[in-house]
């Protein structure tokens, strides 16, 4: 219903076209050849002239990428709702300055938040000898620090969202039939609310895809992890591509599902305006 | 007859806006006896449903019952705490809205919605619940319940919807049914039908209903007894025969003159202009006497007179102020 | 308008603290009475009365206050504000430039539909905007090395990469945006009465899209913002670096510095020495965080106002 193989190879070839001229466009415009002369599926260090193939290292990379990625999302997902649900039982000045301190973390640059923990986390080591691992050993990637630092992010907007429409949900009507009916509010929070609100969630999806995306590659790079994005950064013309590939084709999917429900979803608004 | 299932004395309901405190309903007193169906007509903002939601205590965050008391079946609902409040809430008196459309959960069954009062009060066990609801879903007028029960809100018309909620309302068995605008969303075709299923079931459970609404052609014909509200204050109350025959209070007069009746040849319906409103609306609150807005006539002192035995009218305290037209 | 949106709080403090940085920033020698060079010049090592030396460079905000010095020896607070009028003036000028060109473009033809740009948009959805700008700007860093280009012209060339950067997500927006406003009634009233379409632009598409052009605006400069710092980090500095030999002449090291004293140079400049002296990155981050925090409570300041008008 939400998903049509046709639409979604149109955007996968929009895609790839789009990256093609991100990935050339530098070299035409500035007139230098760097991008173009590097050989296929072989990519330079920086600094260092290694040359090195992706293949196969990369499936390792990606797969340790998107372990971290969609166990951060689930990580922030379940924190951000329970402790949505914990807010709406509090008393409303107390919700309100919840609301207030949500902004001011929002504000704050995924890159601050990074680095900040990193020199907590050393700070922490240096007092008290407990080690949570930061230091990335090429054979044995960590996996706690990165899946923490990247679950903030995606947790401060959710929960943001899920009190904003939490707010809006709970003055609907239908919420008031249930109170009249005798059901008590932390049923009806629970049953009727909660299942609302996580459909409308659905709509924010890409947005936050979005940003975790960005916020992958602060994360990769900070602490040197051997990711996927970190690989989109220093290779080169069509290696450049491939690794590029690996991200888009299943994250399309996602962008290509998060799209057509947020189209279904306004469709059936307008028919209501219309109605 | 004379067993008050519902009265409510000397009610006001305030809400506190960000500084200054408006008063929604003022002094309402009111009585449901045993069997009756008593309507409570007024415009948009007059303060009727404010009284209604009061009953159930379920008014917005803002807004407080102030004094007065409302006594159902000898218990003061206004003293009681949430928990005792939840107890009578849909098992003794239950709620029409008046937006079907909103008024369900559009992510919920229609079935397990009907049955979720019946679920929370302990009624009928988890066994039970398709069966109560298919019967509910029969009594209110589905050829098919077990298809419907199995919908989804929005797979069902709005007139389908408000037989939904009246399916609801009526699923615990309660004394009072309180109707808020229940035809207001409706196309008019269904509006009889929806008021016959409510009038079927005060009759055969032997319930009273509180029927809100400003339409006066379904007072006329459901109503045993009518109160007249307008800006937060009743101004007429009597049996519905005595007040269409012979109305006193010139809102009244305004809203009876403005039922279209065909059988009689007339220039024009009278209707109250809005204009006067332009200038400075603040909660349409105006004198109907001069059928302009003007606080000074507003705001002198009234005060309800019975005119006849059970037959009360609000009348100003000082003469000058009354100017009758028409 | 205006006098509604002096009401809101937030508004008020959001534009106060930006404006009274960027006064502090352009003429803190006069206010503090410091000279300029004095306060920004490098102290290698730390003597006591005596004259021994006590400490070496890099100094702690505890040793130095109030917020310690970097690698070289220079004061962060003196960098600090000194770079704070760069930084804003840079996300500042990128931003309005950035809705200026899309603004411009997007009304050439508002019907039109340029299926690059749609391809290039998808795109940036999965490669992070950083990596496409780091891209972008270190080819131009070793094109500009090989040609020798003046500062002037690299931080043009930069500006404009910066602008680029932006202008394909904007057009869509823009799109969208001008599109709901020329559907309206009204304005098939103002063309059925002959109006020319460069007036209903000016008067009537421009004036309803001002309150959402300020939000954009705003957003915008915190994108930029967040994309400076994340550039900074990645060593990619506007205006360029200029190599220094430091070290003992047994032992030189070579190090970029950059030109411009915006924030995320200072940034950048140490970022390898994070667990060193973790204080040179913070304090600049919080400034980035502060600065963005002051441009978000103007955006919620206008979505206040613009909400309550609404209501009435």
């Amino acid at each position: 219903m939400y998903f049509s193989i046709n639409s979604y190879l149109r955007r996968l070839r929009s895609t790839i076209l789009g990256i093609l001229i991100i990935s050339i466009l530098p070299a035409v415009l500035f007139g230098i050849n760097t991008q173009l002369s590097e050989q296929v599926y072989v990519y330079s260090l920086k600094g260092l002239n290694v040359t090195r193939n992706i293949f196969p290292e990369i499936y390792s990379q990606f797969f340790y990428s998107m372990t971290i990625f969609f166990t951060a999302l689930l990580i922030g997902l379940l924190v951000s709702l329970t402790l949505t649900f914990i807010t709406t039982l509090l008393p409303r000045f107390l919700q309100r300055m919840i609301y207030g301190l949500l902004t001011l973390f929002e504000s704050l640059p995924d890159l601050f938040i990074v680095v900040l923990l990193q020199v907590c986390i050393v700070a922490l080591y240096k007092k008290t000898g407990l080690l949570i691992p930061f230091y990335n050993d090429y054979n044995n990637p960590i996996y706690l620090l990165p899946i923490l630092v990247l679950s903030i992010v995606p947790t401060i907007q959710l929960y943001k969202i899920t009190l904003l429409l939490m707010r809006e949900e709970q003055h609907k009507p239908y919420v008031t039939v249930a109170r009249a009916m005798g059901l008590s509010r932390f049923y009806i929070t629970l049953k009727h609310v909660f299942r609302n609100i996580l459909t409308s969630l659905l709509q924010y999806a890409k947005t936050i895809f979005v940003f975790m995306l960005s916020n992958l590659f602060i994360v990769e790079y900070v602490y040197n992890l051997n990711g996927i994005m970190s690989l989109l950064m220093i290779t080169r013309g069509a290696a450049f591509l491939v690794t590029a590939l690996f991200i888009a084709v299943p994250f399309s999917i996602l962008f290509e599902l998060a799209d057509n429900y947020n189209a279904s979803v306004n469709k059936q608004l307008k028919e209501k305006n219309a109605a | 007859m004379n067993q008050h299932v519902l009265q409510i004395k000397n009610l006001h309901v305030s809400f506190n806006k960000k500084k200054n405190k408006s008063i929604a309903v003022n002094d309402v007193s009111l009585q449901v006896e045993k069997g009756q169906t008593v309507a409570l007509i007024g415009e948009s903002g007059s303060g009727k449903s404010m009284t209604s939601l009061s009953v159930l205590n379920l008014l917005p965050v803002n807004g407080k019952a102030e004094r007065g008391s409302i006594t159902f079946n000898g218990i003061d609902l206004l003293k009681l705490t949430e928990k005792q409040m939840r107890k009578i809430r849909g098992n003794e008196i239950s709620m029409i809205f008046q937006d079907a459309i909103a008024s369900l959960n559009p992510g919920m069954k229609v079935g397990v919605q009907i049955t979720e009062g019946l679920k929370n009060h302990n009624i009928i066990t988890k066994n039970e619940r398709k069966s109560v609801a298919l019967d509910l879903l029969d009594k209110v007028g589905f050829k098919n319940p077990e298809q419907v029960y199995h919908q989804y809100p929005e797979q069902l018309s709005g007139g389908m919807k408000q037989r939904i909620l009246i399916a609801m309302a009526v699923s615990c068995k309660p004394k009072l049914i309180i109707a808020d605008e229940p035809t207001t969303s409706l196309d008019v075709t269904i509006q009889r039908q929806v008021l016959d299923l409510i009038d079927y079931y005060k009759s055969d459970m032997d319930a009273s209903v509180l029927l809100i609404t400003h339409d006066f052609g379904i007072v006329a014909e459901y109503a045993d007894w009518v109160y007249v509200m307008l800006g937060g204050h009743i101004v007429e109350s009597a049996d519905v025969y005595t007040i269409f025959q012979n109305p006193v209070h010139p809102y009244t007069k305004a809203l009876i003159g403005s039922i279209p009746r065909p059988e009689m040849e007339q220039e024009r319906l009278k209707s109250i202009q809005d204009y006067t409103f332009e200038k400075d609306y603040e909660g349409r609150q105006f004198a109907p006497e001069t059928y302009t807005y003007e606080s000074s006539s507003f705001q002198a002192p009234s005060s309800l007179v019975e005119i006849e035995p059970l037959y009360y009218v609000r009348f100003y305290d000082e003469k000058r102020m009354v100017t009758t037209i028409g | 308008m205006i006098l509604k949106l002096a009401k809101q709080p937030q508004l008020i403090i959001g534009l106060t603290f930006i404006s009274s940085i960027l006064v502090f920033s352009f003429f803190w020698t006069d206010i503090l009475q410091v000279e300029k060079t004095e306060a920004l010049k490098l102290m290698d090592f730390m003597y006591d009365d005596e004259g021994k030396i006590i400490d070496h460079i890099p100094y702690s905000p505890s040793e130095v206050p109030p917020f310690g010095t970097d690698l070289y020896g220079k004061q962060l607070f003196y960098q600090i504000i000194d770079g704070a009028k760069y930084t804003i003036l840079i996300a500042f000028v990128i931003a309005f430039l950035r809705i200026v060109v899309s603004v411009g473009i997007t009304l050439i033809n508002p019907r039109a539909n340029y299926a690059f740009l749609d391809d290039l948009i998808s795109a940036t959805l999965t490669i992070p905007t950083t990596i496409i700008a780091y891209i972008f700007m270190n080819t131009l860093l070793i094109k500009s090395s090989m040609d020798g280009k003046s500062t002037n012209e690299l931080i043009f060339l930069q500006c404009l990469v910066l602008i680029g950067i932006g202008i394909p997500p904007l057009i869509s927006t823009f799109t969208r945006e001008i599109r709901g406003i020329l559907d309206k009634d009204y304005i098939n009233n103002t063309f059925a009465i002959g109006a020319r379409k460069s007036y209903v632009y000016y008067k009537h598409v421009l004036p309803e899209l001002s309150t959402r052009l300020i939000l954009i605006f705003a957003q915008q400069m915190i994108q930029v913002l967040i994309l400076l710092a994340h550039l900074g980090v990645l060593a990619i500095f506007i205006g360029g670096a200029q190599t220094l030999v430091l070290g003992d002449p047994m032992n030189t090291v070579l190090q970029d510095i950059p030109i411009a004293g915006e924030w995320a140079g200072i940034i950048g400049m140490s970022f390898t020495k994070l667990q060193a002296a973790p204080w040179i990155i913070l304090i600049p981050l919080s400034c980035f965080a502060v600065t963005i925090l002051a441009l978000n409570l103007i955006i919620q300041g206008i979505q206040n106002s613009v909400e309550e008008t609404q209501k009435l």
